[in-house]
């Protein structure tokens, strides 16, 4: 070994070290409730925040399976992800109209990512808010450390829209966390972290909110990602490990081979098989130390391509997630 | 004058024409006293009206199904349940369409017209529903969570939900309107006329048995919630749904905020399987692909196939 790679392997050890280790896979503990730890009130603008909004009425304040109460059908999701509690506050300009403001206390930073990435179609813009912030029409989500803040207009118009970036940045300003994204992230090529969707899912009814590919929970994730570009969409789930990854890998090649909904499965290899669903498109899926991956074909793709893009997600799954974190952080806030 | 466009926008062309089926009515309550069953005999089963002015709109849907006198008789008390869930655009049914069926029911006679509802008065303040509730000389009744204010019933034939609960003052009203908005559902996909009949029920019901412990999310969980809702549509039968189908969330249902589509209808009919079906298809579903429609048309609660039902597409 050259003294060049002696330096360089120990210059990526330092990297490793310097960063946070890769996540270890979500316990089942970490999807459910947990109590709330911050106080949301403190991140609630006041009139003297704002130029042309106050706060209108007190706001409403729920927690743990109080949501129930505030979100009357479609809480599941948020407990799916990890909710804590939640602050409703309306604001109201000179002229009456009303923005609505939400901020969640999730169980953790990567739950608040998940439910930002879920509530985010990708058809609006970005928005230098939070984290990660996202405009789209009428409404504007950003996460930043365990919260995901929620700010919903009356209209799509100027007058609206600029009062809801007027108080996500009042917001924004008194929320003084940061936390990481998912460690799963780091398994997409670092092109898909601009798909035009990418959500982190934290089980079935997010995944099938997206595609559901069974009508039951066939791939028993704790963790995944659903990303879409124009070629593929991919889908990654992790398990606590390579045995468990493989045993699930046997039961759901099982069930793509017993679903009336797909049909020509062929085994490549002991890690891979394809199959084609009801509308003709052809689904790879490939088992990865803890990881199983499905590329599902939008278009005409030659397999060498398919080939390429396990290959680029197999490195990504190998172990140098710390690497790639480190390199990250320098380009996303 | 309205045009008969057919069901081209529900139905393939390739749908056998004239097929259509003008179904028994089998609305009757099951249990002492409550709303009435509605008429036997309408000219269609399922009226789309289309346009910008929701309120004529609704009252145009109405008339194609025979007239507001055919469903609310004079001197008549009315139960109004819109959706009021949540604030945000595209969740909750158009202060214009509760207006203007407060005002059929008003010009048919009826004694008295209310909303009853266990959500609080910001929701209906927030939707702007309060406010055409005064107006309109209507009266809302906000119902305490408290079981002492719901009379349980027996489920008959329950797949799930062997007893449920009921509003107490549900059961003083001859009439009873559904006036859901069909929109997403983050758990079954889509919501309608079915599912807004939770809002009757005893909240620890819809809570505590509705849904499954510690709030599972598995599609098991979501069968069950699916399969309590067609059982509680097993014992409440609305004379007349009326479904806001003009501006809706067609993602982040059904709280929103999410993406708004414009599909600009109302619908409406007596038979629910028939009417959430073809909201199905406003937001790009089947009704076979919801759990809830599949179940009710099991359960005979109506039609699930649009080709077997009388369907008229009017334009204003």
């Amino acid at each position: 070994m050259t003294l060049m790679k002696i330096a360089r392997l120990v210059f990526f050890l330092l990297i490793a070290l310097a960063v946070s280790s890769p996540a270890a896979p979500l316990r089942e503990s970490a999807a459910i409730s947990t109590p709330a730890a911050l106080d949301l009130n403190a991140f609630l603008p006041a009139a003297a925040d704002l130029r042309e909004w106050a706060p209108k009425d007190p706001p409403q304040e729920f927690k743990g399976d109080d949501l129930f109460l505030y979100i009357d059908g479609g809480a599941e999701l948020y407990r799916e992800y990890g909710f804590r509690q939640v602050i409703a506050q309306d604001y109201r300009n000179g002229k009456g109209k009303i923005i609505s403001l939400e901020i969640f206390e999730m169980a953790s930073a990567e739950a608040a990512y998940g439910m930002f990435s879920f509530k985010s179609s990708g058809r609006g813009k970005p928005a230098a808010v939070g984290q990660d912030g996202r405009l789209e029409d009428y409404f504007l989500n950003f996460w930043k450390g365990p919260c995901l803040v929620t700010l919903t207009g009356y209209d799509a118009g100027p007058e609206c829209v600029r009062g809801i970036l007027e108080i996500a940045r009042a917001v924004d300003a008194r929320i003084r966390l940061q936390g990481s994204r998912p460690s799963l992230l780091y398994v997409l090529p670092k092109e898909w972290m601009k798909a035009s969707r990418l959500v982190y899912l934290r089980g079935v009814l997010g995944l099938n909110n997206i595609h559901p590919f069974f009508p039951n929970d066939v791939f028993r994730f704790k963790e995944g990602l659903a990303a879409e570009q124009d070629k593929f969409k991919i889908f990654i789930f992790r398990y606590a490990g390579p045995a468990e990854a493989r045993q699930r890998f046997q039961e759901i090649k099982k069930a793509f081979s017993q679903s009336p909904a797909y049909k020509d499965l062929k085994n490549l290899n002991e890690s891979n098989f394809e199959t084609v669903d009801a509308k003709g498109d052809k689904l790879y899926i490939q088992n990865y130390n803890s990881h199983i991956s499905i590329i599902l074909t939008l278009t005409q793709t030659d397999r060498q391509s398919v080939s390429d893009m396990f290959d680029q997600l197999n490195f990504m799954a190998g172990g140098s997630e710390p690497i790639r974190r480190a390199a990250d952080a320098r380009t996303m806030r | 004058m309205p045009k008969k466009i057919g069901r081209r926008e529900f139905i393939s062309k390739s749908a056998t024409a004239g097929a259509a089926v003008v179904f028994g009515r089998r609305f009757l309550s099951g249990f002492g006293g409550g709303p009435t069953a509605a008429p036997a005999k309408d000219l269609i089963d399922v009226a789309v009206v289309s346009g910008a002015d929701y309120a004529a709109m609704t009252a145009k849907a109405v008339e194609a199904l025979g007239g507001i006198g055919k469903y609310v008789p004079k001197n008549s008390k009315v139960l109004l349940m819109p959706n009021v869930q949540s604030k945000n655009p595209g969740t909750f049914t158009k202060p214009e369409i509760l207006r203007s069926v407060i005002k059929m029911c008003k010009s048919a006679g009826a004694k008295e017209i209310a909303c009853l509802s266990y959500l609080g008065q910001p929701n209906w303040d927030g939707t702007g529903l309060a406010q055409v509730i005064q107006e309109e000389g209507a009266i809302l009744k906000l119902i305490p969570r408290d079981d002492v204010n719901y009379k349980a019933v027996p489920v008959p034939d329950a797949a799930a939900l062997k007893e449920a609960k009921i509003m107490n003052e549900f059961f003083n009203y001859d009439v009873f309107i559904n006036m859901p908005i069909t929109k997403d559902h983050a758990g079954s996909k889509f919501t309608g006329t079915l599912k807004n009949l939770m809002g009757l029920n005893s909240p620890s019901v819809n809570r505590g048995v509705f849904h499954k412990p510690n709030w599972q999310t598995d599609p098991v969980a979501i069968e069950h919630l699916e399969t309590c809702i067609v059982d509680l549509n097993l014992v409440i039968k609305p004379t007349l749904n009326i479904v806001d189908a003009t501006e809706i969330i067609r993602t982040n249902g059904p709280m929103g905020p999410g993406e708004l589509i414009k599909p600009l209808k109302v619908i409406a009919g007596v038979d629910r399987v028939a009417v959430d079906s073809a909201c199905a298809a406003v937001l790009g579903l089947k009704g076979e692909d919801i759990i809830m429609i599949r179940k009710a048309y099991a359960k005979k609660l109506g039609e699930i196939d649009l080709k077997k039902v009388k369907l008229q597409e009017i334009k204003i």
